[in-house]
């Protein structure tokens, strides 16, 4: 069906491995956003896998979410759980120069969206009523 | 198998409150008329087209009754009472197919005091019970649901008389359908299998006619807000009515519009053209559980879903967040 396979960033995928993958894929088709990120808070003193897989499942849902199909204030509240949960998974040093500059060689589409999300927020079209 | 990238469709897992209008388009496959194309075919040669075939499938259930009849006297009495019943249900249905009788008020009250005696009356004998326990059974499964469909229809009378028709469904008891499954294996063999096989085939065309007429006497009827399961692939969702896997579907959707995106509410609705996956009788809402896959989703529509489904994900996390 044309159009409607999704974009995402499936580079964060490939850091899984099979049997997380597994989970994923279950994670990714029954739960909305808002579960998983009820389900996220409770795994913070959980075993790391969950955690860890359920901050990419994440990740990986807010970014397949074009950024320019969201209202202003959506889309900055995504930017801001994006860069929260980035911080949160792959630890505080992402944000840094050195970093973020790895980080984009890895994961250039989600450097991307990052990038068209922050325009999104500045739009004044986008504005909410 | 292990997906490589998880999930080939959108993510989202939400089910929304939609206004959402079916309506089904049928094919040719469905009806077995020798000569001329549906398609093009005005409403009333449409009808009694329908009335036509209704016809041959009473002509083929006679004939099957016959054929068993040679065989086995006992059968008779027995396949005469639900033939009644059936000829009932038919008179019934011309009834409705009126709509807007100023009679039917006093009809409703006529019928609603004879309704259950005139169908109860005749019982099963004991005798043929003990001899043939199987096809009583599946008699009976006939006659609980010839029961339920009626008392759907008396509700629809006495609703109609003050112009209140609220949502009802047609309910197929899904026993008997796995009994007529396993009697279609063997139906050319058997004759007291092919009686029954034909006398299913004339109920389920009875009831297909039934929910045709309701929704032309009220177009309205199924358009009401329910949960519904949306992707740009597809929809799913409960209807009251069944349709087949062969049939094509035109689907219309009520969508807010997100602002940013370029639509408005009057671009509403949005139609869609699709064919029926699957649909499933769900005991508990005693609906049908129906998929519809959409055939071409242009890019306009594909902006609209998307975005409306990804504010409804963002607003249901808003509210998760004002709790943190």
């Amino acid at each position: 069906m044309i159009g409607i396979h999704h974009q995402h960033d499936k580079s964060l995928i490939t850091l899984m491995t099979l049997e997380q993958r597994k989970r994923a894929c279950e994670i990714l088709r029954s739960l909305s956003l808002a579960e998983m990120l009820v389900r996220f808070n409770k795994s913070l003193e959980a075993a790391e896998d969950e955690y860890f897989v359920l901050g990419i499942c994440m990740l990986v849902k807010l970014s397949s979410f074009e950024p320019t199909h969201m209202t202003s204030v959506h889309a900055c509240m995504a930017k801001k759980l994006f860069e929260l949960i980035l911080m949160r998974v792959f630890g505080e040093k992402v944000l840094s120069k050195d970093g973020w500059y790895a980080f984009k060689m890895d994961h250039p589409y989600s450097e991307q969206w990052l990038r068209n999300i922050e325009h999104r927020c500045k739009s004044k079209a986008a504005k909410q009523p | 198998m292990i997906p490589e990238f998880c999930n080939q469709r959108r993510f989202y897992r939400i089910d929304t409150m939609l206004p959402v209008f079916v309506d089904v388009v049928v094919t040719k496959d469905r009806i077995h008329v020798d000569k001329g194309d549906f398609g093009a075919l005005p409403v009333p040669i449409f009808d009694t087209l329908k009335m036509r075939w209704l016809n041959h499938k009473m002509e083929v259930f006679l004939e099957r009754k016959r054929c068993a009849e040679r065989l086995d006297e006992r059968c008779t009495d027995y396949f005469q009472m639900l033939h009644g019943k059936v000829e009932f249900f038919r008179e019934m249905l011309l009834y409705l197919a009126e709509g807007e009788n100023p009679y039917l008020g006093s009809l409703a009250s006529r019928i609603k005091g004879n309704f259950r005696k005139h169908y109860q009356k005749i019982t099963f004998d004991q005798d043929f019970s003990e001899s043939a326990p199987r096809s009583t059974a599946i008699m009976r499964l006939f006659d609980r649901r010839m029961m339920y469909t009626l008392e759907r229809i008396e509700h629809v009378f006495v609703y109609s008389k003050s112009g209140i028709l609220q949502p009802f469904h047609l309910a197929a008891d899904q026993a008997l359908e796995k009994v007529i499954q396993e009697l279609r294996a063997y139906a050319d063999y058997a004759p007291l299998a092919a009686t029954f096989v034909a006398l299913f085939d004339y109920i389920t065309a009875l009831e297909d006619i039934y929910g045709w007429i309701m929704k032309k006497n009220d177009p309205h009827r199924h358009q009401y807000k329910q949960p519904v399961n949306l992707s740009c692939g597809g929809i799913g969702l409960s209807l009251p009515f069944r349709i087949k896997t062969t049939d094509k579907v035109s689907v219309e959707l009520f969508i807010d519009p997100v602002p940013g995106v370029g639509f408005t509410r009057e671009d509403n609705p949005l139609v869609l053209e699709g064919h029926c996956v699957r649909s499933d009788f769900d005991a508990e809402s005693a609906n049908f559980d129906t998929v519809i896959n959409f055939e071409f989703v242009p890019d306009y529509v594909y902006k609209r879903i998307d975005s409306y489904m990804i504010s409804l994900e963002m607003n249901e996390l808003a509210g998760e967040l004002k709790k943190l």
